[in-house]
């Protein structure tokens, strides 16, 4: 029966997100993706020990589905985590229409709102981070692990015909 | 094994008919749905149909993993056709791999980038125009900025990534 792993789960799961929240809090987001990692699968394997201890039964099955669990877990965490770490800028106009309240943000006010979000800069610093981009006298350039993803990307598009859009 | 079976089985007729639909339509959301609504639907219906006697626990367990993989493909989807990094990664191939700088932030600026969106918000008539002030229209993208918000908080204690 899968009442332990579900538990187990469960267990693992508010445990390994409370200590991530702790951690992120106290560590100013520094490292947020490797902590999630980190502590998720942390909780789980503290959790599997303490249900073994106790008698509790769990079979080689039960422990591998709780792995993928948890691992899937983790994607879908850090998925979110990406929306919460970087701004959207969608949602930045959203937010900044929201603090104008009724009275509505002018182009003035927009203008403003743009100079505090330099998005584009920040994508720029971030993919060259990640190593998908060099920048070299003025230059911006593919690496070759870019190229493979957006060959892979283009053939996606095709297959959906999805025309590129710009900007 | 047979739920892992089920989960993968499900997954790629999720998958293939998201992709039939959004080919053959045009209409990305209705692939989206349907896709979501093969897993949520399907995947019981299969396990409930193998697994005897009848589990619950194994049925909710494998579901939160293939709604998890489901919305693992949503965000990779997603990323294609609207990521900003996805879409300056595909500018510069177009380029020939390569481009000049300045060339790259003529298409893409802040500037260009704001003013686009606004105006795809106005399109959608998530925002108004009046007496030349925007004004936001959305309780579901205000809902969608407080949950991201509250979470921005919760982690990072701050409420922008701009934030000094």
């Amino acid at each position: 029966m899968y009442q332990n792993v579900f538990f187990l789960l469960i267990l693992s799961i508010v445990t390994g997100l409370c200590l991530h929240v702790f951690s992120s809090r106290r560590r100013h987001g520094k490292g947020i993706y490797q902590m999630a990692i980190l502590l998720l699968n942390g909780s789980l394997f503290t959790m599997t020990c303490l249900f073994l201890l106790t008698g509790i039964d769990l079979t080689f099955e039960h422990l591998v589905i709780a792995v993928v669990f948890i691992e899937s877990f983790v994607a879908v965490y850090c998925l979110i985590l990406i929306g919460v770490v970087h701004d959207s800028p969608t949602l930045a106009i959203v937010k900044a229409l929201m603090a104008a309240g009724p009275k509505g943000l002018s182009d003035q006010e927009l203008d403003s709102f743009i100079k505090a979000h330099p998005f584009v800069g920040a994508r720029l610093e971030a993919l060259q981070t990640t190593g998908d981009v060099v920048v070299r006298e003025g230059v911006i350039s593919l690496t070759t692990r870019s190229q493979w993803i957006v060959r892979i990307l283009s053939v996606y598009t095709r297959l959906l015909r999805i025309d590129r859009e710009r900007g | 094994m047979t739920i892992f079976m089920a989960i993968v089985i499900i997954l790629i007729i999720a998958a293939i008919c998201d992709l039939l639909i959004a080919r053959l339509s045009g209409k990305r959301l209705l692939g989206y749905m349907a896709s979501f609504l093969i897993t949520l639907i399907g995947l019981p219906l299969v396990l409930a149909s193998v697994i005897s006697p009848v589990d619950i626990y194994a049925i909710v367990v494998a579901l939160g993993i293939a709604l998890m993989w489901w919305f693992i493909y949503l965000n990779l989807a997603q990323a294609v056709e609207s990521s900003l990094r996805i879409r300056m990664l595909r500018e510069i191939d177009a380029e020939g791999g390569s481009v000049d700088i300045d060339k790259l932030k003529l298409i893409y600026n802040d500037d260009r980038l704001i003013r686009i969106r606004l105006k795809r918000l106005e399109d959608g008539g998530a925002v108004r125009l009046k007496d030349g002030r925007h004004h936001l229209n959305s309780g579901k993208l205000e809902k969608a900025a407080h949950f991201f918000t509250a979470l921005k908080r919760l982690l990072l204690n701050r409420r922008s990534q701009f934030d000094v």
